[in-house]
């Protein structure tokens, strides 16, 4: 589209009345998701307005200091690859990384960085501010403007209300949000910070349905009251890999985490808390996650266990200020000092920041359509906490879902929507419209069923194709893209058709303690041999270009594909057979009180839900194997006759 | 349910009539039938809607299962509109199922109850104005298989297999916890633990298939004692069944020294028909022995064919039968038929003195010897013999080809899960293997999720920062 067919499309204008513009798209909230979600949007060249509460908690990392980790490494790389900000700004602001899971296949490797807190903040702001087309305001919005079930603008507090054609909504923890620290409960968004009110009841009188969440965040404390000698040292890798496409190398001196454990004296100092615990007094109603339990909560579940592991990491590179990764906490203050007190290291420990409990309101996902666009009001998305979810990366892949929807929409063009093959995006997205979550939702590795074929190693060669298709990644980064997949095929097609002699190969056989061989075979059925890696054949190489990080990212694709060759293919043919199922699509307006063959419980659930697919139908909970059956007879049959009707 | 994948089914009736038809559908019909079929011609260049003979080869076995006819009809020509090929058989419950089996093993998925049906309106074949029919058809029949399948589960066998199911879950959850919590301070499984755990599942479904009755019956044929206490017609029962047409009479009838063996033929399944002696009550030894030796092949029997005389009512002599054989089904587990010989001869009032029991057991009527009612008999014997219900009263028996396939697939996805595990592969591997057994278990009893695996982790573990 050329940008003068692109500003027809979004007919801006400035009226005098008016104090501010009207726009395109406003993003309420500056998370972690509603930063993606505004930069896509702008760089996709909708005019975009960013409202914070707060300029200065822009990309806030309400808990710890860390990006990635299991699973959500994978989602920063997809983010990255989508044309998102996450990863390089983790790249820019990382003062550790490490590449976990490292002694397992490639398929669960996961990039991890503690990062500096303030720097990451104050890198993404000056991201937002370069992004043309973006506007950010510090206003707290405290309603919607809503037109006949369309999205007109959002009411701030001032009383102004600023028009905009679609919004998306990234509240995080802030709607109605309630703290607690023992017996205390405080309304806020975040400790010392105002909850956001107004929205949530728009939304309930709009017919939305909500809920309540729980989480929990530990107590920071002063580094230099920290005896480190009695605690292990944790230093990152030592050739530690970028998360970015677009970052070349990284060239930082890595800060280290410290480990040490609770032990039964700690455990003892807390239990004789709990009859002051918000969690366990009723006064938390909300549902908290449980991978991510409080300290109180793993006492309590796992008694028999005298030990859990506590992870002090640095808050940022100057500061000396340390997040106490495994201690989430909400008992008292007294509980809280008294017991860090007893653990190794801790002993004369100054906490800075007591830890807390939050709860908020969410609006379960089932109310979304898989553009993360809600069924009761056009143009108007929800992405990050407001879903369910929790964690940086989880929020931060809606977001830039939501905010290169919501431009499609008004453009009125199909809607981007990645299914459970293509990425840890697409199945966290699909879990949450189709089968909504209890608990905040964290990314699993286990979640993904295709994960063999979702590394994090491939997410370009995945998914930069979209990010390039939607104008959010630049030519030069798709184009290194585009030369790895050339490089890539050339060396496979070369090396199952350069054959050796045994004379040739065996003495790099028998460096690497491999049988020798007797005849005459393709480099590549040599590759597949579990000790030859692609490092050893290099001599046979030399005409292409390995050097550099293309070279290097070609061989590590070429050594997966050749040597998981055989369970690669498997997952590869299940992904076929998922596929089929997901190009059936419903279309959205399909009426299914008009078949009467379908159970009852079959069709309540079809009609809340309206899966876009059949495939997506047959993974809602109370839809039987029967009613799928019947639902394809009659797609097929409203397919036929929309044929004929043309 | 994908609409590419390859079905088959068994298109005539079970049990009845001189050949059977076997259909296979689908994009793979031709790839499959490269692997069953062995013949002169080739039928990779026959044209549409042809006819060849050739062998039935069991790829799995590499053994000839049957000699047939094989029809092609080329998609979109074609009942379904896809490739298909009809396979004429030799009629006979045994062989068709093998046939189906063979077609099963070269890579066809068994079809759905109504599934060509709805592949053929799928494709466009049939009248749009259908629709709501076939829908409701299809309805009507999955619900129906559905239940079928999960009565056919004797509580035992659910139970079992609900068991196995929560195993691989655990397993899984071990697999995957060290995938998704490798940060966590959890002491991990040992390899060693997990292919003890693997091959403790893979073992009993081992046995399970086994236990498959097709596997033994084919083998050994269906052991059926006649019994009942003398001159109730047991005599003229056998030489009925040896006179009919149904049956083939094995050319070497073996006779063992105290009862009389034959083998028959009977619409296809082997029996082994053992003719006791008569069941009395005696204090004369040598007739004691007799009962003694009756008593043993009651125990050993898969089928026994409870004979009174239905002229002269219940007696004293057949209640005395009657305890003998509940003595033997309790040992053995073994099906009881019961018949109501002599029917030509019965008075209107001789049903009166039935116990109630024995009325509720639907006794079959009929004559041996004028030959009324052999038909209801022999309908009975294959329900018998095929009924999961009955075989499961004791044992936990598999007789559902369905349920067979789906743990054939387990068993096989086990396998690889522990070969992945020896050759030094990271769990994720073993994993997609333990997630392809437990789907195919899912197929039987309902399926899984991650969501499962999940709530085993957070419950038995300390996960969390």
């Amino acid at each position: 589209m050329t940008k003068k067919e692109n500003d027809k499309l979004f007919h801006v204008k400035q009226s005098d009345e008016s104090l501010y513009a009207d726009y395109d798209v406003i993003v309420v909230g500056a998370g972690h998701a509603g930063c993606e979600a505004a930069l896509a949007s702008a760089r996709m060249g909708a005019k975009t307005l960013l409202l914070t509460m707060n300029i200065f908690t822009i990309a806030q990392m309400s808990c710890n200091p860390a990006i990635g980790g299991l699973a959500k490494g994978h989602l920063v790389k997809e983010i990255d690859a989508l044309g998102g900000e996450m990863a390089r700004v983790t790249d820019k602001t990382g003062i550790q990384f490490r590449m976990l899971n490292r002694s397992k296949g490639p398929a669960v490797w996961s990039p991890r960085a503690q990062t500096d807190r303030l720097e990451y903040s104050w890198e993404m702001r000056l991201a937002l501010e370069r992004q043309e087309n973006l506007d950010i305001k510090q206003l707290p919005a405290t309603g919607l403007v809503v037109e006949k079930n369309e999205i007109r603008g959002v009411k701030v507090q001032t009383g102004t209300k600023i028009r905009a054609r679609s919004v998306i909504l990234t509240a995080g923890t802030f709607l109605n949000g309630k703290i607690f620290i023992g017996l205390q409960a405080v309304n806020a968004g975040r400790a010392g910070e105002f909850p956001s009110i107004g929205i949530t009841e728009d939304l309930i009188a709009l017919g939305f349905e909500s809920g309540r969440l729980k989480t929990g965040t530990p107590p920071r404390i002063n580094g230099r009251t920290v005896d480190f000698s009695k605690t292990t040292v944790q230093p990152g890798d030592e050739n530690p890999v970028p998360f970015s496409y677009q970052t070349e190398e990284l060239d930082l001196d890595q800060i280290p985490c410290y480990l040490t454990y609770t032990n039964p004296e700690t455990h003892l100092v807390l239990g004789s808390g709990l009859n002051r615990s918000p969690l366990y007094t009723g006064m938390i109603h909300g549902v908290g996650p449980r991978y991510c339990p409080s300290i109180e909560d793993k006492i309590v579940r796992f008694s028999d266990k005298e030990h859990h592991q506590i992870f002090l990491e640095p808050e940022g590179k100057e500061t000396s200020e340390m997040y106490v990764n495994g201690f989430a906490t909400s008992l008292p203050e007294d509980v809280q000092i008294k017991a860090i007190r007893t653990i190794p290291g801790l002993e004369r420990v100054e906490i800075t920041r007591l830890g807390y409990a939050i709860e908020y309101d969410f609006f379960p996902p089932t109310q979304l359509k898989p553009n993360l666009e809600t069924k009761i009001v056009r143009n108007l998305f929800f992405a990050g906490q407001i879903n369910g979810t929790s964690g940086y990366e989880e929020a931060a892949a809606q977001g830039i879902m939501a905010g290169i929807n919501a431009v499609l929409n008004l453009r009125r063009e199909d809607p981007f929507v990645l299914d459970r093959s293509e990425a840890y995006t697409g199945v966290l997205i699909d879990d949450l419209v189709t089968k909504g979550t209890n608990e905040p939702y964290r990314m699993f590795t286990s979640r993904a069923e295709y994960r063999l074929i979702l590394r994090q190693d491939n997410a370009d060669l995945r998914l930069m194709e979209y990010g390039r298709k939607y104008g959010l990644i630049q030519r030069d980064i798709y184009q290194r893209m585009m030369d790895k997949k050339v490089l890539i095929q050339e060396i496979m097609d070369f090396l199952k058709k350069r054959k050796v002699t045994p004379e040739e190969i065996n003495p790099v056989l028998r460096k690497k303690d491999s049988r020798p061989s007797k005849k005459i075979d393709s480099l590549y059925n040599y590759l597949k041999r579990p000790e030859v890696s692609i490092s050893d054949l290099l001599s046979w190489l030399g005409n292409f270009k390995i050097n550099g990080r293309i070279g290097r990212e070609a061989l590590e694709q070429i050594e997966i594909d050749t040597k998981y060759e055989g369970y690669i293919q498997r997952q590869q043919q299940q992904v076929e057979k998922f596929r089929r199922m997901e190009n059936k699509i419903i279309p959205e307006e399909f009426n299914y009180d008009a078949i009467s063959s379908l159970s009852s419980e079959g069709r309540e659930k079809l009609k809340k839900i309206r899966p876009r697919s059949i495939g997506q139908a047959s993974r809602i909970s109370g839809v039987s194997v029967s009613d799928v059956s019947v639902l394809m007879v009659f797609l097929s049959h409203h397919e036929r006759s929309a044929a004929s009707a043309k | 349910m994908g609409t590419s994948e390859t079905i088959a089914a068994i298109s005539t009736p079970l049990g009845t009539g001189g050949i059977s038809v076997i259909r296979i559908s689908g994009e793979k019909t031709l790839d499959i039938l490269k692997k069953i079929f062995k013949g002169r011609n080739s039928f990779e260049k026959a044209s549409s809607h042809t006819a060849h003979f050739g062998t039935i080869i069991d790829p799995k076995s590499g053994n000839a299962v049957d000699q047939g006819v094989f029809t092609i009809f080329r998609g979109p020509n074609s009942y379904t509109g896809e490739d298909i090929v009809e396979i004429s058989c030799h009629g006979g419950t045994f062989v068709t199922k093998m046939v189906l089996q063979a077609a099963l093993h070269a890579g066809a998925r068994l079809a759905e109850p109504g599934e060509f049906t709805k592949r053929a309106f799928l494709n466009g074949k049939l009248d749009l104005s259908q629709a709501e029919a076939v829908a409701d058809i299809i309805k009507a029949r999955t619900e129906k298989s559905l239940l079928a399948s999960f009565r056919q589960l004797s509580g035992k066998l659910l139970k079992t297999v609900k068991s196995f199911q929560k195993e691989l879950i655990e397993l899984l959850g071990l697999l995957e916890i060290e995938l998704d919590f490798s940060e966590e301070r959890i002491e991990f499984i040992s390899q060693e633990e997990i292919l003890t755990r693997i091959d403790s599942v893979k073992k009993k479904l081992e046995q399970l298939i086994s236990s498959y009755n097709k596997g033994r019956f084919l083998r050994d044929g269906v052991k059926m004692t006649i019994v009942g206490r003398p001159n109730v017609g047991k005599s003229s029962l056998l030489n009925r069944l040896v006179g009919s047409e149904r049956a083939i009479v094995d050319s070497t009838p073996g006779t063992t020294r105290d009862a009389l063996e034959v083998q028959l033929d009977i619409d296809g399944v082997l029996f082994r028909i053992i003719d006791t002696a008569g069941l009395r009550k005696t204090k004369n030894r040598i007739e004691a022995k007799g009962v003694e030796i009756a008593q043993f092949y009651l125990n050993e029997a898969d089928l026994i064919i409870f004979l009174f005389d239905g002229s002269a009512g219940w007696t004293k002599e057949d209640a005395f039968v009657w305890e003998k054989i509940l003595t033997a089904t309790q040992k053995s587990g073994s099906v009881v038929l019961v018949v109501k010989n002599k029917i030509d001869l019965l008075k209107k009032d001789g049903e009166a003195n039935l116990p109630a029991f024995v009325r509720e057991l639907l006794p079959i009527p009929l004559s041996a010897k004028t030959g009324a009612g052999m038909d209801t008999f022999y309908k009975s014997i294959q329900d018998h013999i095929f009924s999961d219900d009955r075989l499961n009263k004791n044992d936990v028996i598999l007789s559902n080809v369905r349920h067979v396939e789906a743990m054939e697939i387990a068993v096989s996805a086990l396998c690889s899960a522990q070969k992945s595990i020896q050759s030094g592969m990271s769990q994720e591997f073993t994993s997609l293997d333990v997630r392809e057994a437990l789907d195919a278990l899912g197929e039987i009893v309902g399926e899984t999720s991650s969501e499962d695996v999940l709530n085993y982790i957070f419950e038995s573990f300390c996960i969390g920062k």
